[in-house]
């Protein structure tokens, strides 16, 4: 359960969820750590994908709500680094005037944070692989979340390299030199070009939490299994039409944003390190690599 | 997407890219594609075909673990939770495993899902025999078997990732899709297994290229590594008017038929 919450908690830190509605009051630590803008957002992001969901019910989406907000708040209180990391990030925000140390802060902490999604999304492929053993489930849905895991750690990737390109070559470098006008349009560019594919990305992240939460949902008796993980996810306890929907959606976006990147950023798609024994039987069905020596080496 | 319909050929090529050993022959096929600055279009049937082999795939390996899953539980923890996590795996479980798994290969018809059952066997030894040194010959199950279901999804983040790389490698463009199911080839799916050929894949293609020489008036060349599918040519292009061609030679025969336009 944490794992998964841990994963999306890393992923979003950068991204603004924006809700109408607001679940409970902020608590006071919180605010004066200045994290409240990032907690608002992740609440929104929850209680939208609760909202989307239809849920079994035996449970009641505003408590699942405040359990999920419960979780990411222990993970707040806990983890030192994930708070510093988010401070880091809200307070050095491109917005103008921007000097070069907040332009060199905003791109450490880019790479800092892809770092920890990179090691979020191990865990969770972890936990991902043990779950889809003790499924019925077809396996190709667990395929299809460790492949959104994968995206969601290339796109962070991509944003740390495509922010640092932009700002040596906008901001960083000629920074002295660069009139107003040049700075302010640096700024308006930069986020011209990371906010369509954060736009999408949103809506990968969000299926992805969406699909893992109905299928662990559906599977378990009341919250407290539910937070404990069921033992068993079987396909026959989830609402088929819904469930369909959602796999397919989820599919679907995710095909479109990895198009997407790889438009952009290529080299994230290299040949991934493959077991080397197997790697001349698999070939033949679907690693088909025309032209070029073959990179797959362990 | 665009909606266009290959509008700057009138040949169109396509290529069977399911033959790994004639992985040369794909080489050359895409070096004389770029040499000759053709414009490629994907059919859509391709990249569907090509989307559900990986699923395909990944799905016979999936349940071959799940199977092993359920095997080794029953075998070294009664199916007990508690006592699965601390089960352990040694040298005297691996024929156990390999007989497991020839009774998956045997109970597989399809030849995909057997050769990746076989693909998921040789990880199951290899990883053992990996692990074993760590563990000093008693191999956690759980982490076991963890190693083997993670190996398993890292082959479909590879085999998408692949999938990426080579339609930007042979510049491919999406194009409009074309239904295989709007072309009736029954009776030359018969005449063609007659001869022994009976790729479904393949037949889907042959029909979104008949669809697209009655529909869009090209002349299509379907460009194969397949031995068996070039026996058949002649009578597939007196059928069908699609041309099945050698990928070594299937751009001359493209260059040809245009100069002669």
């Amino acid at each position: 359960m944490s794992t998964i919450l841990e994963h999306s908690a890393n992923a979003s830190i950068t991204i603004e969820y924006k809700g109408k509605i607001k679940y409970g009051r902020i608590p006071q630590w919180i605010k004066e750590k200045q994290l409240e803008s990032y907690y608002n957002s992740m609440s929104t992001f929850y209680s939208e994908c609760l909202d989307e969901l239809m849920l079994p019910k035996r449970f009641d989406k505003k408590e699942l709500h405040e359990t999920l907000m419960h979780i990411l708040r222990s993970l707040m209180n806990t983890d030192n680094e994930f708070t510093k990391l988010i401070i880091r990030l809200v307070s050095n925000y491109p917005r103008f005037p921007m000097d070069t140390k907040s332009a060199s802060e905003w791109i450490l902490s880019l790479k800092a944070l892809n770092t920890r999604v990179a090691q979020a999304g191990f865990k969770l492929n972890e936990k991902i692989a043990l779950d889809s053993l003790r499924s019925d489930i077809p396996y190709v849905v667990f395929s299809n979340l460790c492949l959104g895991n994968y995206t969601i750690s290339y796109f962070h990737e991509y944003k740390a390299k495509a922010t640092e390109q932009h700002f040596r070559r906008n901001l960083l470098l000629a920074a002295g030199r660069m009139n107003i006008p040049r700075k302010k349009n640096a700024i308006r560019n930069y986020f011209q070009m990371i906010e369509p594919i954060e736009t999408m990305f949103k809506d990968v992240i969000k299926n992805q939490f969406k699909l893992w939460l109905l299928m662990t949902l559906y599977n378990s008796k009341d919250i407290k299994e539910f937070l404990k993980g069921p033992r068993f996810l079987s396909i026959n306890k989830i609402d088929r039409e819904h469930f369909t929907k959602l796999t397919l959606k989820h599919e679907e976006v995710l095909e479109e944003f990895r198009r997407q990147l790889f438009q952009v950023e290529p080299t994230l798609f290299n040949p991934i390190q493959i077991h080397k024994p197997t790697q001349t039987m698999w070939k033949d069905m679907v690693l088909i690599r025309i032209g070029g020596e073959s990179k797959i080496e362990r | 997407m665009s909606v266009r319909v290959y509008p700057d050929v009138s040949i169109l090529l396509t290529l069977d890219f399911e033959q790994e050993p004639l992985l040369r022959k794909c080489m050359i096929f895409k070096e004389s594609i770029q040499r000759s600055n053709i414009t490629c279009y994907m059919l859509s049937s391709v990249k569907r075909i090509r989307n559900e082999i990986a699923k395909e795939v990944v799905e016979a390996g999936g349940n071959a673990l799940r199977g092993l899953w359920h095997h080794l539980s029953m075998f070294k923890g009664a199916g007990i939770p508690n006592v699965l996590e601390k089960a352990v795996i040694t040298e005297t479980d691996l024929p156990s495993i390999q007989s497991f798994f020839r009774k998956k290969m045997q109970a597989q018809e399809r030849e995909l899902s057997k050769s990746q059952i076989q693909v998921v066997e040789v990880w199951a030894i290899d990883t053992f025999r990996e692990m074993e040194t760590a563990y000093k010959g008693q191999v956690p199950l759980m982490e076991y078997l963890k190693c083997l279901a993670l190996f398993h999804n890292e082959y479909y983040v590879e085999a998408k990732n692949a999938l990426l790389r080579t339609e930007s490698e042979l510049g491919l463009q999406d194009e409009e899709p074309i239904d295989p199911g709007l072309i009736d080839i029954s009776s030359l799916e018969n005449d063609l297994s007659n001869m022994g050929f009976n790729d479904a894949e393949d037949l889907s293609h042959i029909a979104c290229l008949i669809w697209l020489k009655q529909n869009r008036n090209y002349m299509p060349i379907f460009a194969t590594v397949d031995r068996k599918l070039y026996e058949c040519k002649d009578m597939i292009y007196n059928r069908t008017g699609v041309i099945v061609d050698d990928a070594l030679y299937a751009v001359q025969t493209y260059r040809s038929l245009t100069q002669k336009k």
